[in-house]
Order: C-alpha cells, then sequence, then structure tokens
C-alpha cells in the first residue's frame, strides 16, 4: 500500500506547509477567514493537480525526449502561471464571490512554492503517473488542511489581547510553531 | 527617490522578511545553519541583480500586457543557470540547498522588484536596487540561520563552498545546553516570529521618535 | 495581430533564454557527471581495475528494486550497485560484468550481518562461486549463511538481468539459485549426556521477560576442544526458555566461532527445529547431531543443558 504511505506523508507527515515551509505566503495572507481558506485550497488543488499533470506529460513526452531536461524550470512555472491564469477565469466566471475574496492572491498561486515544488518533486522522485497524482492530491489537501485549522484559530487570534509586537502576523507565527510541533508528533504513522 | 535611502530601508524598516513577509519560504527551510543562509543569500543576490538589470535594460521594448510571462522566463533562467553553476562547482552547498534553489523562481521578492522598480528605473538604479535588496534579504537569512544554528548546535561555522576548506568554526554553549528544537520546523517559526516581533518593535519605536521630532514618516 | 506580436516576443525572449542556459549547460554538464562519478569511482576501481573512464548510467529500471546505481566501465563492461536486505541489515555490493557477460568483479561495500555468518559471503568460499560465472549460470548459497547469501544471489540476478535485457541475451531461467541439498543428520545426543556432562556450557548473560526467559551462552565447540586453531573461541547461543510451562522455546546462534564450512552447517532449520518445544524436565531429551559438524551441534546441546541448568 505504498500509495497509501505516500498520501498520508504527504498530509500529515511532511505536511507542505508546517514541515516543508513552502506556500507560507497565501498561509499568512489568506487565512483569516475560514471561507477564503477553504477557497484558497480549493483553488490551490485545481492548480496542482492540473499543473503536476501538465508538466509531468510535457517533461516525460517532451523534455526528456529532446535531451531538454534543463528547460524544465522555465516550462514548468510558465506552464503554473497558464494554468493560474486559467483558474482565474473559471472562479471569476462561476465563484464571483470566492473572486473578489481571494484577491490578489489568486494570481499569486502563481509564486506559490509549493505548486513548483510539487510538480519538481514528481520528476526528481521518478514518480509514475498514479504517484504524481495522489501526490498532487495529497500535497494540496494537506495544505488545505493547514490552512482551514490555520484559519479557525485566526478568527479567534484577532479578538485576543496580543502583546503589541505579536499583533497580526508574529503571532500567527507562533501558532504556526505549535501547529508544526503538533503535527511532528505523527512522525510514527508511517 | 534617494537611492541610498532606498538601500537602507530593506535592512530594518521595510526588510522583506520579517516586515514584509515575503520570501518565507527559503527563509524558513534554509536557515538551519550560517553556512546556507549565506548560501541562498548569494543565490538571491545574484539572480536578483541580473534580472533587474535584465528586466530594466528591456523595460522600453517589453509589452505591458505579457511582462509578467516574460519576467518569468528572465528569472527562470537565471535560476537554472545558478543551478547548474551551483550543482557543479559548489557540490556540498548544492545538495544541502536542494530544491529552495530552483524554488528562487518563485520567491515573491524577485519578482516583486522586477515588476515595482526595474521595469521602471534605469539600469544603474535598478542594479543597486536588485543588489540592496538582495543583500537586505541575505541579512535577513543570515540572521535567522545565525540564531538557529547558534541555539541549535551551540556553534557557528563557515566553510568555503567551492573547496571545503573551513573558514572559521567555533562553539560557545556547551552540548548538554543546545535545543535541537530550532533544527525543526517548529524552532524555525518560533524564531522568526520573535525576530519579527522586535523588528515591529523598531518600527514602532522609530515612528514615534519621528513624530515627536516632527518630522515625517515614511 | 495585438496578441500575435506579443506572443512572438515571448517566444523570441523565450528562445533567446533557452539558448543561453544550453551553453551554461554544456558548460557544466560534463563537470556534474565528472563529480557524481568521483564518489564511487574508489569502488569502481575495485571491480575494473584497468579501466580508466566510467560513465554514470542514469536511466536504469530495476523491477526488483535492487540495483540501485549502473556504471560503465568502458571498454570493458558495466558495474551494478546493489542493495538487498541480508539477515537483518542492509548488504551492498558492487559487482562488475565484462562485456563478454562474464562476472569479473564482486566487491562488498556495507555489511553489518552476524560476524562469522554473514560476513562469509565476503570470503572465497561464496566470491568464488560468483567471479568468473557467466550472466546464466547459478549460483550456489552457503548453507548456514542462507539468509544472507540469498539475498545477495538474488541481488545479483537482479543485476544480471539488468545486463542481460541491456544486451540482449537470452536468460532461459536455468540459472537462479542453486539450494544447498538438505541436512544429513548424524546419531543422536542427550542433552543431558556424558557428552554433555564432560564440558559444559557458561551462560554469560540472562534476561527475563515474565516466564520467557532468554540466555546467552557461550560454549566451547570444534575449534577450542579440537582444532587447536590460534584464536580459537567458543561459540555462543541463545537460548529461550519459557520457565512457566518448562520447555524450550527456541535455541539460535549469537556468535559462530568453528571452522568456516563445516560448524555452520548446524544453522539450519532442520537443526534449530529440533529443540524447540523439549520438555526441559525431561532429562532423556536429545537431538541429532548434523553429520560433519557433530562437535558444533554437541557445543549447542551443552549450551542449552547450562541454560537449563542456570
Amino acid at each position: 500500500m505504498e500509495l497509501l504511505a505516500l498520501f498520508i506523508s504527504a498530509v500529515f507527515i511532511n505536511n507542505v506547509i508546517l514541515s516543508r515551509f513552502l506556500g507560507i505566503c497565501p498561509f499568512m495572507g489568506v487565512s483569516r477567514k475560514t471561507s477564503s481558506a477553504l477557497g484558497m485550497g480549493g483553488a490551490v488543488t485545481f492548480v496542482m493537480v492540473g499543473a503536476s499533470l501538465s508538466t509531468f506529460a510535457i517533461y516525460h513526452l517532451v523534455l526528456d525526449k529532446m535531451d531538454l531536461q534543463f528547460m524544465d524550470l522555465i516550462v514548468f512555472i510558465l506552464v503554473i502561471a497558464s494554468f493560474v491564469q486559467l483558474t482565474e477565469l473559471i472562479i471569476k466566471r462561476f465563484l464571483p464571490p470566492l473572486y473578489r475574496s481571494l484577491g490578489i492572491f489568486l494570481p499569486l498561486i502563481t509564486t506559490n512554492c509549493a505548486v513548483l515544488f510539487v510538480a519538481l518533486q514528481n520528476i526528481s522522485q521518478r514518480f509514475n503517473l498514479v504517484e504524481t497524482i495522489v501526490f498532487a492530491i495529497a500535497t494540496s489537501a494537506g495544505f488545505t488542511l493547514v490552512l482551514f485549522l490555520f484559519s479557525a484559530i485566526r478568527e479567534r487570534l484577532d479578538l485576543a489581547d496580543t502583546p503589541l509586537p505579536f499583533k497580526g502576523n508574529p503571532i500567527a507565527m507562533i501558532v504556526a510553531a505549535l501547529m508544526a510541533l503538533a503535527f511532528s508528533g505523527l512522525a510514527g504513522l508511517v | 527617490m534617494n537611492q541610498f535611502e532606498n538601500f537602507r530601508k530593506g535592512f530594518l524598516r521595510e526588510n522583506p522578511a520579517f516586515v514584509l513577509y515575503l520570501g518565507l519560504c527559503p527563509a524558513l527551510a534554509i536557515s538551519t545553519t550560517l553556512n546556507n543562509a549565506l548560501g541562498m543569500g548569494v543565490a538571491v543576490i545574484v539572480v536578483l541583480t541580473i534580472a533587474n538589470t535584465i528586466v530594466s535594460l528591456m523595460r522600453k521594448i517589453t509589452p505591458m500586457d505579457i511582462r509578467i510571462p516574460v519576467y518569468i522566463v528572465i528569472i527562470a533562467t537565471l535560476v537554472k543557470m545558478v543551478e547548474l553553476l551551483m550543482h557543479a562547482f559548489t557540490t556540498d552547498l548544492y545538495t544541502a540547498l536542494g530544491v529552495f534553489i530552483p524554488l528562487i523562481v518563485v520567491n515573491c521578492i524577485i519578482l516583486g522588484r522586477a515588476e515595482a522598480f526595474a521595469s521602471k528605473n534605469n539600469v544603474r538604479d535598478s542594479i543597486i536596487d536588485g543588489f540592496g535588496m538582495g543583500l537586505a534579504f541575505t541579512w535577513s537569512l543570515v540572521l535567522l540561520g545565525s540564531i538557529r544554528q547558534l541555539l541549535a548546535t551551540g556553534g557557528l561555522n563557515l566553510v568555503n563552498p567551492f573547496n571545503q576548506a573551513v573558514l572559521f568554526e567555533f562553539t560557545i554553549i556547551p552540548s548538554e545546553y543546545t535545543i535541537s528544537m530550532f533544527n525543526q520546523p517548529t524552532g524555525a517559526f518560533i524564531t522568526f516570529a520573535m525576530l519579527a516581533a522586535l523588528f515591529e518593535v523598531y518600527k514602532q519605536k522609530r515612528m514615534t521618535s519621528l513624530k515627536l521630532k516632527g518630522k515625517e514618516v515614511d | 495581430m495585438k496578441i500575435l506580436k506579443m506572443g512572438l516576443f515571448l517566444a523570441l525572449v523565450a528562445a533567446l533564454a533557452g539558448g543561453a542556459l544550453a551553453f551554461v549547460n554544456n558548460i557544466t554538464a560534463p563537470i556534474i557527471a565528472e563529480n557524481a562519478i568521483a564518489s564511487e569511482k574508489a569502488n569502481l576501481q575495485k571491480i575494473f581495475p584497468d579501466a580508466s573512464e566510467f560513465l554514470i548510467i542514469e536511466d536504469f529500471e530495476d523491477e526488483a528494486g535492487l540495483v540501485i546505481g549502473v556504471y560503465e566501465a568502458v571498454g570493458y563492461g558495466m558495474a551494478y550497485k546493489v542493495r538487498v536486505t541480508g539477515y537483518a541489515n542492509p548488504i551492498v555490493f558492487m559487482l562488475g560484468i565484462s562485456d563478454d557477460a562474464k562476472i569479473v568483479g564482486f566487491a562488498v561495500l556495507e555489511l553489518n550481518d552476524t560476524p562469522g555468518i554473514g560476513d562469509r559471503i565476503e570470503k572465497p568460499e561464496f566470491t568464488d562461486n560468483v567471479i568468473g560465472k557467466t550472466t546464466t549460470d547459478g549460483i550456489p548459497v552457503l548453507s548456514g549463511a542462507t539468509v544472507t547469501s540469498a539475498a545477495v544471489v538474488k541481488g545479483i540476478n537482479a543485476a544480471r538481468t539488468m545486463f542481460n535485457e541491456s544486451k540482449g541475451i537470452d536468460d532461459d531461467g536455468s540459472g537462479g539459485i542453486i539450494t544447498p541439498p538438505p541436512l544429513q543428520f548424524g546419531p543422536s545426543i542427550g542433552i543431558f549426556s556424558t557428552q554433555t556432562d564432560r564440558v559444559s556450557g557458561e551462560v554469560m548473560d540472562k534476561t527475563t521477560d515474565g516466564d520467557i526467559v532468554t540466555y546467552i551462552v557461550s560454549s566451547r565447540g570444534y575449534a577450542v576442544l579440537e582444532g587447536g586453531y590460534d584464536d580459537a573461541k567458543p561459540n555462543v547461543f541463545e537460548v529461550v526458555i519459557n520457565r512457566a510451562d518448562n520447555v524450550i522455546v527456541s535455541v539460535s546462534f549469537i556468535e559462530m566461532n568453528d571452522t568456516q564450512g563445516f560448524g555452520d552447517k548446524i544453522d539450519a532449520d532442520e537443526f534449530w527445529e529440533q529443540f524447540v518445544d523439549l520438555d526441559i524436565t525431561d532429562d532423556t531429551i536429545e537431538i541429532d547431531v548434523v553429520s560433519g559438524a557433530t562437535m558444533t551441534s554437541v557445543s549447542a546441546a551443552r549450551a542449552v543443558r547450562a541454560a537449563i541448568e542456570d
């Protein structure tokens, strides 16, 4: 059941935000309300899975065959940028409130380290198609999970009496530290 | 805008990592040791400076609507070159920084400066801006990395990445008192939070003192 | 029209970028390859001492998942780095196959198995049966080090299969693992007999877990009593006894210090099985010795007696 191990480790043990520090920018920026957190998580999932499949296909069918592996970074990031544009158009058309609430962070998914990371890992870890899909879904699930938990905590945090220097982002970092500590306890799962 | 002022801002008032919260992914992940922090910082300085130069050189001919993908291609190319060069000439550092070298592409700082500054200013100013921002970011990484390494292992060291010669090495905290948590994600977040709070304190103090003097706060 | 212009511009930028990148890539790629080989060069040189140029083969597929590195010794053959799991720990070795499909080198890089047992794969008794073999011959496992040697042979076969596939050699499957013939037993001796009386085993350590007591017993065997070797040492056994039910749970080797190829014959399931469930209150219990390894078999019996009587 290696796929299951891959899935669980990507969601909990090597969680993309709390363990690998990827996707922190939206983590700090979008996570003030649970609804926008879930919306962001959904958008990232769509982009991550779509971009992973596209980059996987392009790498194995084109770059590898033509010995152009060094072009991977340029090609991947352009594919991701295009996918994000596509996602933006779709959300703007079908879910306008979400489009408004995500604001600038929607196009910023392009610079979300997590998306590029997954695309690169799929290649460097020599995943096959199924493993790629599982890894992309698991990583975005882990991202969404942490984003959602964090936003729930932050809704309360904003009302708490925080010391002045810590108000806003620093105290959020402390919360992230505690969450990372909690998730690291899951390390023995697989 | 006074170039020197701009240069200075990045270090404290508008520190990209601790005040603007940009480029966090590598900041937290790479800052386990001083060596790695410095290595990553220099890589970012190189990419940022050259990217700013090229974007500024091309600013008159780049079509508005397509500028972001163009900047992305330029930055991605530079990052890949840096990656290949590091793989060949500084192999140990390359292995230590791992996937975060290609991830420099999505470091918001670089795209941000290209869009906000280099596309609108001449080459000389853009070079200084890129170099300055890179230096400020490196300074943030070094701060984070030194503290974490000091607390987690008790000492600091620096190695020449090209030939592994040890440049300096010292231990000041005995090993019984080291807190290995600072090597972990939790320690990274906590150190970052503390530093961010400190920067906030500095910002507030400066604002109050400027207001008291009747000066403008920028 | 505007979109076309923009598209062309982007394509132009990408092409220029790609060109510059290809240039840098050409400069760095050989250096990177050289660095990667350098770390493995020492090992490769052991296998192909005459070869001077080595190449790393990046793309390889091993269904068994045992081959972890493939290298070409230009003009001489191929080398395969293989990792298998032995008795307890991973074993990493390098196998060299010459261009004419013969195994020319076998070097163990990492080994952490039971001393006296697992490390026999480094000795001529095993390597003589590996080097010189073709890529389709069978390779015998070592009796007494079955688990370790079988794992290594599996790894060797994985490498050979890759070689055969890459060169188009037909493997009709007549090779593979040659299993040793079944154990020959000799006469039986009682655990509490005179043979175990004269010389006794020594309990060196004892751990109790409820009713189960595990003894580490040192017991002199052939090497000490008759072999007359310079640094002859006694064998060490692990004897596990259930003191509530008064039966032997298991007996096994910790250290086999008798003659290689003889004493380790008893390290086989059919021998150890004889001890399982023997009633320690019954003083007529007996086991069959392994022919050709009588003294080692008796040393096992002595160890068991010492544990029982502790």
